[in-house]
């Protein structure tokens, strides 16, 4: 009798200590959205045909990833290419100084590649996981020899345009390590890979992520070179009229 | 000499290097074969372009490209190739001229040219910016064309293609995070003569908009209207998205001291499919065009060609269907469809990058109409571009 009431006992703090499916969330959110930050990186992209090509980028944030700009810096083809991601990607703006002109993204066009990358704009475009998906917890599972957290996120009406996501979240590092994207004809499309995981003033942060295309063939492999957190930025290089700057 | 230059040289590099310039460029070649009277002729045209941009604090920053172009083949074209012989009669009739020599009527020269454009310099305040110098002036939402853009040509059978500067100031005001008013001045010969121009851009209820005024100096060719005009502009244009497509429209009233007012709007959607084929169309109204191609006039043929007007036709389609045959390689239809005259350009255009730094497009023009009809004077084309980046 005794041991039975020991396991019960054990088994309520268990469950007690037990994190929710919210907590989880807003653990991974907490780890992934940052005050403000400024890096570099590059992105390699690897057709189908096997042809490879590789771009470079400057990459600022703030207000918890709410404003993002990326700059494109090489090749010499696409330098000065600017995508500015606003309300927590919502607006999207790509500018190009061969027109001069720059472009308000509609919604349909969020779903385009990012300059022929396997990365979406809603791919990378910032926002809570609340406010873009419902979610349901399925279990834990391990991948790379990390267990993780396995969720499945429908988007939600004003979402991206999946039909759904499969996430694993690192149960230590509340950092996504795999993603895997189901088209609209629910359909495996995409899996990312998120591997090379520091911890950078207190979030841990994935330094190379490498975006597989299932359906089509080809990947795209993303890897910050430099990374700062919590850096002073100007509002206003996150308006319309910064992206004619040079 | 040798050391002169050698010495130059060096303190041209070190002040490029000290005041943290980028150098880039490019080298392109274009090549247009064209059907002309069942012959076929060919231009080809050689670019290389220079550019360079820089910071010298963080409130100044400069840029300049400089650009050689280089003609050959056939570079001069006369009347016959240009106009449709019925229009080319009509007129040499009108004003007694022999029809042996229609061809003198009117021509153009492609002449090799070596010219400095966007070099400009900006200075930053905490709310203003202030450029001053060759500069693009890019207004409108329209992707074909911008009724609200007088400050650059655009050729709708290429339209993203390099626009030359002008020389300007450009003062802006950064009233909110969103909403700015700029005014222009472009320098001509004389105050009167000079575009001037407000804008005011904003944000509302998800959609961007702008308003706008300029004063600009009309030039047309004819006989009935004097060849310069001062006119009083009224721009608006707007984009966002409603019911999941993309949205835009863009309007100019033109109010010319001597002819009647006109307007033009222009108003376009587009969409992208779940399987990347991206769409995308627009509407064009020019009141100012004709509403069929019986009213073409000799004048009209030859500003339409010279840039002082935008059509012959009174209404337009465009469309686009763009779908991404692979990462690196896109093909388009673009179909232009005069609706005044009956007249299209299809072109169906390959666009796709070899390398890192090389980008190449094909495309095929293919007209279609009666010999008197806007495209439809023209023969089958077509544009080989190879453009490679440094």
């Amino acid at each position: 009798m005794r041991y039975i009431l020991i396991a019960i006992i054990l088994m309520t703090l268990a469950a007690l200590a037990a994190l929710t499916p919210d907590e989880i969330i807003n653990k991974i959110d907490d780890n992934d959205r940052v005050e403000s930050s400024k890096g570099t990186g590059s992105q390699t992209i690897e057709t189908s045909g096997g042809e490879m090509r590789t771009l470079e980028y400057e990459m600022f944030s703030r207000d918890m990833n709410d404003k993002q700009l990326t700059i494109y810096t090489a090749p010499s083809r696409i330098a000065g290419d600017k995508i500015l991601m606003l309300n927590d990607g919502d607006d999207i703006y790509f500018y190009t100084p061969k027109t001069g002109r720059d472009r308000h993204l509609a919604k349909h066009a969020r779903k385009k590649k990012v300059q022929g990358s396997d990365f979406s704009y809603e791919d990378m475009s910032g926002g809570k996981i609340a406010d873009k998906y419902t979610y349901t917890l399925q279990g834990e599972e391990e991948i790379e020899g990390r267990m993780c957290y396995r969720f499945e996120m429908i988007p939600t009406p004003d979402g991206p345009s999946y039909s759904k996501l499969i996430l694993w979240a690192d149960k230590e590092c509340f950092t996504a390590l795999q993603i895997d994207y189901y088209n609209e004809d629910r359909e495996l499309e995409k899996r990312l890979h998120c591997t090379d995981i520091q911890n950078i003033n207190g979030h841990w942060t994935p330094m190379k992520m490498t975006m597989v295309n299932i359906r089509e063939g080809g990947k795209t492999v993303m890897e910050t070179k430099s990374i700062e957190f919590g850096v002073e930025l100007d509002e206003a290089m996150f308006t319309r009229s910064y992206l004619k700057r040079k | 000499m040798r050391w002169i230059l050698a010495t130059v040289s060096a303190f041209f590099m070190i002040t490029l290097g000290a005041l943290d310039v980028d150098m880039s460029g490019r080298y392109e070649n274009t090549f247009y074969p064209q059907m002309y009277d069942s012959r076929l002729k060919m231009t080809d045209i050689n670019k290389f372009r220079l550019d360079l941009q820089g910071k010298i604090d963080e409130r100044i920053d400069f840029q300049a490209n400089y650009n050689i172009e280089l003609y050959d083949g056939k570079t001069y074209f006369v009347a016959s190739e240009c106009i449709p012989e019925d229009v080319l009669k009509e007129y040499a009739d009108s004003v007694g001229y022999p029809h042996d020599r229609i061809d003198n009527l009117y021509s153009y020269h492609y002449s090799n040219s070596y010219y400095l454009d966007n070099a400009n310099l900006t200075l930053y305040w905490k709310d203003f910016d202030l450029r001053v110098g060759k500069q693009l002036i890019p207004w409108g939402t329209g992707y074909s064309r911008n009724p609200t853009d007088c400050f650059h040509y655009k050729n709708i059978l290429d339209p993203t293609y390099d626009k030359r500067g002008i020389n300007a100031f450009k003062l802006g005001w950064n009233l909110t995070m969103s909403t700015r008013i700029i005014a222009i001045m472009s320098v001509d010969d004389d105050w009167e003569t000079s575009k001037r121009a407000v804008k005011f851009s904003s944000r509302l209820l998800d959609y961007d908009f702008s308003l706008s005024y300029v004063r600009l100096t009309q030039r047309f060719f004819g006989e009935s209207v004097p060849s310069t005009q001062i006119t009083d502009q009224l721009g608006a244009d707007i984009s966002g998205q409603l019911l999941g497509l993309g949205i835009w429209a863009e309007a100019a009233w033109r109010y010319p001291e001597d002819i009647d007012c006109y307007m033009q709007i222009l108003a376009g959607t587009d969409y992208t499919l779940d399987n990347g084929l991206y769409l995308m169309a627009e509407y064009f109204y020019n009141e100012r065009g004709e509403d069929t191609s019986d009213d073409y006039t000799f004048y009209d043929w030859v500003n339409l060609l010279d840039g002082s007007i935008e059509s012959l036709g009174r209404n337009y389609a465009f469309t686009m269907a763009q779908y991404p045959i692979t990462e690196l390689m896109n093909g388009s239809l673009y179909v232009l469809y005069n609706a005044s005259d009956g007249s299209a350009m299809l072109y169906p255009w390959v666009d796709f990058t070899l390398g890192d730094n090389i980008e190449s497009d094909i495309v095929v023009y293919l007209p279609v109409g009666n010999h008197n009809s806007e495209y439809g004077a023209s023969d089958i084309g077509g544009m080989l571009r190879l453009k490679v980046y440094f």
